[in-house]
Formats: structure tokens, sequence, C-alpha cells
């Protein structure tokens, strides 16, 4: 079927992409500026250990060997040893070990603009012009204007001090006590537990309080997008030929919401809703910094700027993995809402 | 205009779908613009009524109007009429809302104020178990409810663009299946077996293997060979063709024209076939009613028009058609555009184009009078007619009309 070769052809084309961003980070991390082994000694190195450092470590191979070696390295998963933050430990453990809190807040950071900002755009697509539609609109576009390393550390005063500033409204108190307003530490006990066998309802629901707020943050201006561009999608199809002729057919109100114009309107929300998964990748970097959650995005920001090349190298490679894979997803979701997919092809 | 005629074969007093006075308008901050001003007409089984007129002379407004399509800001006007008499609707109609039947005599309408939208000429019993022989719909005035079923049911249209009528991402078959469990509540393998039979019957080979296919694996014709067999999964007894061979090329158009043409007689069909090619018009047409900026400016069957046209305008849009006039060193043309019909009519809405404008056309609005000379059924709203009388006394008998139209048009 042609609309699957054309999707079995995006997965096989999606290896030269890896391929080119793997190397990319190779040239960027070794051919760059920063000296790894300056990083690791500091000022207090002498020339001679650092020399046999720079020996040990290989640096002193020809580049094209260096190369063969990381590519052959990320390709069997062999992620190396941190050089500067835990010198010592595997890159993949440290991984693993953040791992969890980022996929905790980027879960909800997808969720939200999902289950808010599209119900709301279509809704405000099927009522255009009224007050809602305005109110959903306006909205929209405030939302969507808020930086959002501006507005986590709006919320995180907010939050913290709700009491003084919202009319007495307590939010450390407001249905779980989480004294700690923002953070992952009732998600790392409910995970432990969870590891542990035990599956505690209360703790994943503080869990989920302590997370929101981070989360509502990364996925603001997400949710702004696809509630404007959920609204133009449902106005377009509202208006267009085949849902006047469904409508001539004698179809009526939720069937023709439903069945002919809620799955056209999602095919332009596709790449949007995928694109904004892209974004998350890079604003978990910068929110997990802002509110010194220590996930994936914080690991990166700090291997980073302390020059630990193991670990930002893996770690580019992940995020290669994962922008990969979620754009496959893309191709995939195309592939089962619209039958026009891959048809020139044919 | 209700010509009550009685048709002893269908032994009905109404006609099939009988249009009268139908005045739709879109209320918009700047304006309002009457799209449709008072235009009747009635279609009868078997029978194709042309509608004929320039883009923005109102004839796809007419057809929603009828379909109950016109959303805000239109609106179809009170005291617009629109009947359909087929008596298994309208018994139907009498069972599912016995409040709403309003018994009058054969031919007569429901008089005015009454409420009500299903007249009953005809009928025995009452409440739910009332049989209706003859009687009709009124569905200008009928729930939003009622007007649902009537639409796509007895009523059903065909659009303009067969790329853009039917839903990319359903199969063809789903589509067609669709109207059939609206309709006639069938599923699963009857209706893909009726899917299929209907497929055929519009003229697509293999159908099985169609109905499994999307769209956009059709041709043009060929979707609108799809939109047509949607259009009669429904069963209906009218089918409203706005311009539905606009956008195929010429080939395809007679293939269509053809096929339509068939199933009219296999179904005995009451087509309205709105177009703006007059070619297409004296091919399908048994009557033709010519618009112009949301007026029926001439009535005529269709032989006699392109005969004997009598309305300037018509005339105008048949000395544009470059095959008529062969010896013509170059086409004519009607200078100027069609203007927006944003006041009530007080005049003639032609006379800024039309050659043969004379002083009372910008005073007096025509009214629908015989031409004088030729077939009684040919009408025309030009101060110019009726032709055996002299001009002065042409134009006081258009204003004598226009005074006495509401008794004219009630009788």
């Amino acid at each position: 079927m042609s609309r699957w070769s054309y999707f079995a052809k995006r997965l096989i084309l999606s290896i030269p992409v890896i391929l080119f961003g793997t190397s990319l980070t190779f040239i960027a991390i070794r051919m760059g500026p920063i000296d790894p082994v300056a990083a690791v000694y500091g000022d207090s190195g002498t020339a001679a250990d650092m020399a046999r450092m720079r020996e040990s470590l290989g640096l002193n191979d020809p580049l094209w060997q260096q190369y063969l070696e990381f590519i052959w390295d990320m390709f069997r998963f062999d992620l190396g040893q941190s050089w500067v933050l835990q010198p010592g430990s595997r890159t993949t453990d440290l991984i693993l070990s953040r791992a969890p809190r980022t996929v905790w807040m980027g879960f909800w950071a997808v969720l939200i603009p999902l289950f808010i900002g599209i119900p709301l755009g279509f809704y405000a697509g099927l009522n255009p012009n009224t007050v809602g539609d305005y109110t959903a609109s306006f909205g929209g576009i405030v939302w969507r204007a808020m930086p959002n390393f501006w507005l986590a550390v709006i919320l995180m005063i907010g939050l913290s001090n709700s009491e003084s500033l919202l009319f007495g409204f307590d939010w450390k108190g407001f249905i779980l006590h989480t004294p700690q307003v923002i953070g992952t530490n009732e998600f790392q006990s409910a995970w432990n537990g969870m590891q542990a066998g035990q599956l505690e309802p209360v703790q994943w629901a503080k869990a989920t309080k302590q997370i929101l707020p981070a989360s509502v943050v990364l996925g603001s201006a997400s949710m702004g997008n696809e509630m404007r561009i959920g609204r133009t999608a449902m106005l377009e199809t509202k208006h267009s030929n085949y849902v006047e002729m469904a409508k001539a057919k004698g179809v009526s109100g939720r069937s023709l919401v439903w069945k002919h114009m809620f799955r056209n309107a999602l095919i332009p929300l596709v790449p949007v809703i995928t694109a904004e998964a892209n974004l998350l990748l890079g604003g978990s970097v910068l929110i997990e910094s802002v509110l010194s959650i220590n996930g994936i995005g914080l690991l990166f920001f700090r291997a980073l700027t302390q020059a630990d090349l193991p670990v930002a190298g893996a770690l580019m490679y992940v995020f290669i993995l994962l922008l990969v894979f979620i754009n496959i997803m893309q191709d995939l979701l195309y592939t089962i809402i619209d039958p026009r997919v891959g048809y020139e092809n044919e | 205009m209700s010509r009550a005629a009685y048709d002893p074969q269908r032994g009905s007093a109404y006609p099939l779908l009988s249009v009268e006075n139908l005045e739709t308008a879109f209320f918009t901050d700047k304006e309002t613009i009457r799209a449709v001003d008072s235009v009747s007409f009635d279609i009868e089984r078997g029978e194709t009524l042309g509608i004929v007129g320039e883009s923005g002379s109102g004839k796809s407004v007419t057809a929603r109007s009828i379909m109950g399509l016109i959303e805000s800001p239109g609106l179809v006007l009170d005291g617009s009429s629109i009947r359909y008499s087929d008596p298994d609707t309208v018994e139907r109609f009498a069972r599912e809302y016995p409040d709403a039947t309003v018994a009058v005599d054969p031919g007569e309408t429901i008089p005015n104020g009454e409420d009500g939208f299903v007249a009953l000429a005809e009928s025995s019993g009452s409440g739910g178990d009332v049989t209706v022989d003859d009687g009709y719909v009124e569905l200008a005035n009928a729930p939003d409810d009622a007007v649902h079923s009537v639409r796509g049911g007895d009523i059903a249209m065909v659009f303009q663009d067969p790329l853009t009528s039917l839903n990319p991402v359903y199969t063809v078959g789903n589509q067609i299946e669709e109207s059939l469990r609206l309709h006639r509540g069938l599923r699963g393998k009857e209706a893909t077996e009726e899917a299929a039979n209907l497929l055929e019957a519009v003229g697509i080979p293999d159908a099985n293997r169609r109905l499994k296919e999307y769209p956009h694996q059709f041709s043009g014709g060929m979707r609108q060979r799809a939109v047509i067999a949607t259009a009669l999964a429904c069963d209906p007894n009218v089918l409203i063709c706005d311009e539905p061979t606009t956008a195929l090329d010429v080939t395809i158009q007679a293939q269509i024209l053809d096929l339509l043409d068939e199933l009219q007689e296999e179904r005995d069909l009451g087509i309205m076939f709105i177009t703006h090619d007059m070619g297409v018009i004296a091919e399908v047409a048994d009557r033709v009613n010519v618009m112009y900026a949301g007026e029926v400016v001439e009535k005529a069957p269709a032989v006699e028009l392109f005969g004997n046209p009598a309305h300037p305008y018509t005339r105008g849009l048949l000395q544009s058609i470059p095959g008529r006039n062969p010896d013509a060193d170059r086409l004519t043309t009607i200078e100027g555009d069609v203007p927006t019909p944003n006041e009530p009519a007080s005049h003639c809405r032609f006379a800024p184009r039309c050659p043969k404008v004379f002083d009372e056309c910008t005073g007096v609005h025509p009214e629908h009078l015989p031409v004088g000379t030729g077939e009684k059924e040919h009408t025309a709203a030009c101060l110019l007619y009726p032709e055996n009388v002299s001009r002065t006394e042409a134009v006081a008998e258009h204003e004598r009309r226009k005074a006495g139209l509401r008794e004219g048009t009630d009788e």
C-alpha cells in the first residue's frame, strides 16, 4: 500500500539525518574552542599532567580516527564517561537518573496544550465572533506573548507568596500540602515508591501539583499556538464545500462536527503539535535551569558550561534521536489521518 | 404564483415543489443585500426547470434557501413560501407534528396568520395514524429538525465543484453509505451493496473496488458521478443541481448531462438545474427562469425562450453566445456589471444596462406579465410587455399589478 511504503521511506531516510546530526555534534564539540583537559584540571594542572591526560583520553589520535570512534560508540549506545561533572561515572547512568523528572514535566507540558489549547481553539472556530471566541482568542494571544523564562519567574513568585498576592488564596495548602511550590521531590518519592512496587495515588497527585506550574510554563507557547491554529483550521473546515455537502445530505450537528470537521481540522495541527514537542526539548533546558529542576535539561546546560564534552555530546545524540523519533511520529500520524499522504508517489 | 393546476396523473392539487415569493437577504454591517427577491416557480415530477443568470444573480442562494442551508448573516424572510408536496413526506410530518397540521381545500394554501406548516388537503384519521393523500409541507415555516429530514432525503443537491464536495479523508463508499444510513436506515453489508449499485447506476465501473477508494483517487468527472450517487442515495424526488458541470471539461460535461437525463427518466425526478451556460440550458431544461440581480425577469418554456426571447436581458444573453451569431464580426456583450441588490426594488434593476431603456423604467417596478404573443406561459418582468398594448397602457398595467400584488398572488 502506497501510504505505508511512504512511511517506510521516511523511516529509512531518517538514518542519514541521524548520521549528519551526529557528525555536526562531533565537529561542534571536538573542533570547537573548548579544551576539555583544561576544564578538568582548572588552574591546578601541570603541563606534564595535562599532556598525559590528553594522551590517555585519545585526544592526540588523528581526527578521523576520533570521529569514527565517536560515531561507532554512539551507534552502540556506548555513551562514555563524564569527565568534569561527576568524573568516572557513566554518562548513561547520569542521564537515566535524571530522565524521569524531565519526562514527567514534559508529559504534562504536552498534555496541557493538547487538552486545553486544541479544544479551546476548536470551540472558538465553531462559534466565531462570539464572546467565547473573543475571550479564547484574546487569552491565547496574551498567553502566547508571555516569554516562558519570565512566566516561570512570575509563577514562582506568585505561587510562593500566594497568601499575600492572591487575596489569601493559599496555593501551598490548596487540595494537597506541597511546601515546595515547584519541584520534583514529591515526584521522586512517588517514583521510588513505584519502583519498589507500590502505587501511591496521593503521592502522585502531589507530584502532579508540584510539576504543573513548570509544565504550564513549558507548554504555554504551544498552548497559544495550538489554540490559534485550531481555531483557523476549524473555521476553514466549517466553510468547506464538503461540509456544506454533508449538511445538504442531512448529516446533523454532532456527526457533522466530529466526523466531517474534526478529522480534517486535525491535519494542519499535526505539524504544529510535533513542532512544539521539539520546542519542549529546548524549553526544558531553559525551564529546568530557571526553576532548578534537576533533569536532563539542567544536566545538558551544566555539561555545556563546564565543558564536560562526553556528556554534552551524548545528550546531543539523545536529543537528535528524540527529534527524529518525533518527526517519524508526525509522519505516522499524517499517514493515519490523511489518506492523501504519499499519493503522488504512486 | 400558485397555479394550482390539477395534475390528473399525480392526482395532486399541488406542484411537487412550489416556491413562492422567496426572499433571502444577507444582513451585513454595511448594508442589507437582497440576494433573492420575490422569486416564484414550480417544479413538477419528471420535469427540469432551468435557472440561468450571470454570477451574482442569486441562483445559488435560491438553491440554498430551498435546502435550508442559509446561515447567519443570511435569512429567508417571512412571507417566503417553499411548499413540498410528496404525500408520503406530508404524512410523515403530519404524524410527527400533529399540532402543526392545518386542513385546507385542495389547491388552497395555508391562510396568512395561521400557525402550522403541514397542510392537509385530502386526509383521513388524525394524530399518529393520519393518512394523507394530498397536501404539502411549508418548509419555510418548518422548524430546523423538520427541514433536516427533508434535506437530503426528499430534496437532494449536487454541488458546483466536485473536486471539493467530497470529504477528502473518508472513502467514497463511506460517504455514500452515510446517506443510506441517514435516510434509508441501511447498515453494514446491505449498505455496501446498495452503494455499489448506486455507483454502477451513475456509470462508475468496478464499483466494489471504487467504494474503497478515496476521493483523490477519482478523476473530476468520476467525482461528480460519485456526488450524484451520494445525492441519489437518499432516493430524492427533487434534485437541485447547482452548476454541476461548470468545473468539468466539455466531453465530461456532456456525459454528466446525459446521466442526469437518464436518472430523471428512471426515477421521475424533478430537477432544478442552475447554470450560467445557455448551451447547457438549451440541452436539459423543459422550462427556463432567467434571473437578474435576485429577481426572475423572464419565464418561458425552453423552446419558446430560445426562439422568441422577450426581456432585453435574455436577448443580451443569447446574443453573447458565439455559436448563435456566426456572422457577427465581434461578439455582442452586455455592458456593465450586475448591480448589488441592496434596496427593495422600486424600478427595473436592469435599466442601467438596458439598450431599450425609457423614462418609466427608473420609476416603475416591472411585474411578471404575459408577453402577449406566443405561449401563454411565457412571462417577462419588463415594462415593454404585454406587447399587444400601447406602452402607456403596459406601464399602467404593471403599476396596477404592483399595487394589487398581495391579492394577485393569494388568489
